[in-house]
């Protein structure tokens, strides 16, 4: 009897709304696959222009490729066509929030009275509330949403700002201390994590955390189902690689793979794509089919950044010493401050015996010194060797030369090896 | 990309004659308009006579070689220039001689002494590392301008003056090219009292950088732990412009950041000693900025009542999801600019009306008092069409005499007679009888902006100030006696009471 009756006044509302006039998105330099889904999508609703549910999906495509006005007005008349679904108010919700809080409280109460234990949901709701001022009831929303999800980290993220913004840093650490340990990948809970510790008296660890947040990526991922759904069924370029980009920062390679190679299966003429697979592909220690997609990438676009770089070390790795170099070289035209390809040029001509060019490209990588230690580190152990090569061929000036570089390198880095580089050049007379 | 990020605006007085004369910065070659004010107030275009012919993004004006004029530091895309002044609003270019030609692309610059030598050093911030062949697009692949995170960030610059007659970069002995973010705004103040001159950077997309002094010039970037790289989230946000002043008048400086649309703008309270904290809801400064994208932005007593209001310049740079005019050029781009009342501990957004309905693609803000009524005037440079002024009606200009009675004022020029100019980082406490107010004497801020260093007060019902405490930019701290309001005061170096 609910049920019918139900059904009856969602025909009811549906017959009471004005004829709605499909939205159309300005489509012109849209990308193909794009266009072709959203003509298709829109020809079905014009077919059938009663069914919620068609009205929601075109909503979540619009939205997918940007199309946010044109996604709004979808999503509300798939909310009027079906108001017992509970992802038509809740999409409209979270868009309408990205314009304004206040007015997307109704919509976010009107979905969450469908679906009361959607953890990510209640979620969102409070960090409306919180923007939107109404400081006491975002609280209470971030304990529910926790108590529902203890695992959620926005939750207890949420429940650290309120401490931190009502003057009780002690309270903050605690709250951002549990979202960090769950989500430590996330840059927005470790950078306002360490800014309670300062606050909270402790500049110390604050530092340690904040200096380890540099390192973290500047988009935040949160699990949320249905959200994400929708940037599922984006079609361009650019979201299969922001997809594939995702599950890279999860490790899962496997998902990553299957989103590059659906975006190449729609238009393979995209280097980007293949790039982003040969990387992905060689991370999973799939080598020969790594270096077969960063071919297919430089065959499309050979000055794509990066692209040269990475089949040149691709080509060391597989013995194709001619390759490598050549591959090499034509990255360092391409980038001509690119250290790290300056000593694969110099290991390769150091291997082939071709010492003029090892000194040059040695000097040119010690002129540019490099800051970051791991190339910084390698630098110092080429010089030195190729010093200690020179100092055996009894060519003893020359590799004192080498010998000082690495010592001035060694000791900017304040480097254990500064010891044994002045014992060597002391034995060298120097 | 650089197209839709220009252009700048400089309000300054170029030929000694007492007014207010405007360049505008454009990036287009040729762009750039230069304009003299008359005796009558109307402006004639001196561009061609002046010397001050060329592109640019912005400016930073201030007297660098202390011979008592202004003189023209020009952000670009590409070489920076410098532009000394002969004294009559005539410049030549002395950017070789001076090893002023940073490369890269350059935004917006501030000047500060942070040596204490005497003469005005320059902070230059540099956005990307822009590659014109770099083509972008929305989701869905509509062609569209570039974001900062298609390109590097660029690492920014510091200008050291000798004396008057060249520039050194000491960037790096500074510290400051650790690192290489998308430097959009700076402004230059001592912001936690210890008596240095302090750096903060609006990054695009990156976090912000406060660059603590931590003297011998020595610079540490300290913004996440005092709460001013982040906002309230932990997230980095577009900065484009950076508003600075005492907003809730508890004698220290606030920042308040421009930003993309779908992200606030960001209101920055000064806590002093734990730093900042983002105050943006509870000051009601976000909701009214979350459908529009910010750049010049300003702090400045609208009223004349005794507190800081805010105006921002808006202008979309990628396509708006809904478009606000119904066709041009620029229909995807266009916004109202906002304008928004300081009442005590919250803001009012009051853009409901004209001039502020108005859509346009805004860039630069300064406030100045252009036609010397005791009120302050905004310019805004619009990258979709000509400038605007807006002209102040707190005051009557016809008959300033007739100003309400609570709209009484203050300007201050602070001048150093050693320097031959006015004192560019100096710090003032105004005593009045509702209490200290905090100005500062800076003449950049905003977004590629510059505008004239004297300080503009608000004062309200009353009538007298009882006295002014200056800590000039070298330390020395004077008090001078207060003086009646609706006047602009000289306090000179050397003049007061040394403390």
């Amino acid at each position: 009897m609910l049920r019918l009756l139900s059904l009856f006044l969602a025909v009811a509302a549906a017959a009471t709304l004005p004829a709605q006039q499909i939205p159309e998105p300005p489509l012109e330099g849209a990308e193909t696959a794009v266009r072709q889904r959203l003509t298709t999508q829109a020809a079905d609703l014009r077919a059938d222009p009663e069914n919620g549910a068609a009205w929601g999906r075109y909503g979540m495509t619009l939205e997918a490729h940007t199309f946010t006005a044109e996604a709004i007005a979808a999503y509300r008349q798939a909310h009027a066509l079906s108001p017992r679904t509970f992802r038509w108010p809740y999409l409209l919700a979270t868009l309408v929030d990205e314009r304004s809080a206040a007015e997307s409280l109704p919509l976010y109460r009107a979905a969450l009275a469908l679906n009361p234990d959607y953890a990510p949901g209640r979620v969102r709701y409070a960090e409306a509330l919180e923007r939107a001022g109404q400081f006491d009831d975002a609280a209470t929303e971030y304990e529910r949403a926790a108590r529902l999800m203890p695992a959620n980290a926005h939750a207890h993220a949420g429940l650290g700002r309120l401490a931190l913004a009502a003057g009780d840093p002690a309270a903050a650490v605690r709250h951002l201390s549990r979202a960090h340990d769950l989500a430590p990948e996330n840059r927005s809970f470790a950078v306002t994590l360490a800014q309670a510790h300062a606050r909270a008296g402790d500049r110390e660890r604050g530092q340690e955390i904040a200096a380890a947040a540099r390192s973290l990526g500047r988009i935040n991922y949160r699990n949320d189902p249905i959200r994400s759904s929708v940037h599922d069924l984006a079609l361009d370029v650019r979201s299969y690689l922001r997809r594939a980009n995702a599950h890279r920062v999860h490790g899962e390679l496997d998902l990553a793979q299957r989103e590059l190679r659906a975006g190449i299966a729609i238009d393979g003429s995209r280097p980007e794509l293949h790039f982003a697979l040969a990387e992905v592909l060689a991370a999973s220690g799939d080598q020969p089919a790594s270096q077969v997609a960063a071919r297919r990438a430089y065959e499309l676009h050979p000055e794509l950044e990066g692209v040269a770089a990475f089949l040149a070390r691709g080509l060391f790795q597989s013995g194709d010493l001619s390759g490598a170099l050549a591959m090499a070289e034509e990255a360092l035209d391409l980038s001509p401050g690119d250290v790290n390809m300056m000593l694969l040029v110099a290991i390769i001509s150091a291997e082939r015996g071709d010492v003029v060019r090892t000194v040059e490209i040695l000097d040119r990588a010690y002129q540019a010194r490099p800051q970051d230690a791991p190339t910084r580190n390698a630098l110092i152990q080429l010089l030195t060797n190729v010093g200690e090569a020179m100092a055996n061929s009894g060519l003893q000036d020359a590799a004192a030369v080498q010998l000082e570089k690495a010592l001035d390198l060694a000791e900017e880095a304040e480097s254990p090896d500064v010891a044994l580089l002045q014992r060597r050049l002391a034995q060298l007379g120097r | 990309m650089p197209a839709v990020m220009g252009g700048g605006a400089a309000v300054f007085d170029a030929d000694g004659d007492g007014d207010l004369d405007l360049y505008f910065i454009a990036p287009a070659p040729g762009g750039s308009r230069f304009y003299l004010q008359q005796d009558d107030g109307l402006f004639l275009d001196a561009t061609a006579a002046s010397g001050l012919v060329g592109d640019g993004m912005g400016a930073t004006a201030g007297d660098l070689d202390n011979d008592g004029d202004v003189d023209l530091y020009i952000t670009r895309v590409g070489p920076d220039r410098l532009l000394l002044n002969d004294g009559n609003g005539v410049f030549a270019d002395r950017s070789a001689a001076w090893d002023a030609s940073t490369p890269g692309w350059s935004s917006s610059a501030a000047l500060l002494d942070y040596d204490r030598d005497g003469y005005l050093d320059i902070y230059v911030a540099r956005y990307v590392a822009f590659d014109p062949e770099r083509v972008c697009s929305q989701h869905g692949g509509r062609r569209d301008f570039c974001g900062p995170t298609e390109f590097e960030g660029m690492s920014d610059v510091l200008l050291h003056n000798l004396g008057g007659h060249g520039f050194e970069d000491v960037g790096a002995s500074a510290g400051i090219t650790a690192v290489t973010d998308a430097g959009l705004g700076v402004v230059a103040a001592d912001f936690d009292h210890d008596g240095e001159i302090d750096i903060y950077v609006a990054n695009d997309a990156d976090p912000n950088n406060l660059w603590i002094h931590q003297g011998g010039g020595r610079f540490v970037d300290d913004g996440v732990l005092q709460g001013s790289a982040y906002n309230r989230w932990g997230n980095s946000e577009a900065g484009m412009g950076i508003a600075t002043g005492d907003a809730d008048l508890d004698l220290d400086l606030d920042l308040f950041v421009t930003h993309l649309i779908t992200e606030t703008n960001t209101y920055y309270r000064n806590l002093l000693l734990p730093g900042f904290e983002d105050a943006t809801i509870e000051t009601d400064l976000g909701a009214a900025s979350l459908d529009l994208t910010g750049f010049g932005t300003a702090f400045f007593d609208a009223d004349n009542d005794g507190d800081l209001d805010l105006a921002v310049a808006n202008g979309a740079v990628k396509r708006r999801p809904s478009a606000l005019a119904p066709h041009g050029l620029w229909a995807d781009y266009v916004e109202p600019n906002l304008f928004l009342i300081n009442q005590g501990d919250r803001f009012l957004d009051a853009s409901s009306e004209p001039p502020w309905t108005e859509h346009g693609l805004s860039r630069a803000l300064v406030p100045a008092d252009l036609d010397r009524d005791g009120d302050l005037d905004l310019v805004i440079a619009n990258l979709d069409g000509p400038p605007q002024i807006l002209r102040n009606l707190t005051i009557d200009p016809e008959a300033p005499a007739d100003r309400a009675a609570a709209a009484n004022w203050l300007q201050i020029r602070v001048i150093d007679p050693r320097l031959g100019r006015e004192a560019i980082g100096a710090r003032i406490v105004v005593r009045t009888l509702d209490g200290p107010r905090l100005v500062h004497a800076l003449s950049t801020g905003s977004y590629l902006s510059a505008g004239p260093a004297t300080v503009h007060l608000g004062l309200g019902t009353a009538d007298a100030t009882d006295g002014f405490d200056v800590v000039w930019p070298d330390g020395l701290i004077e008090t001078f006696d207060g003086v009646a309001a609706n006047q602009v005061v000289e306090l000179v170096r050397g003049e007061g009471e040394v403390q």
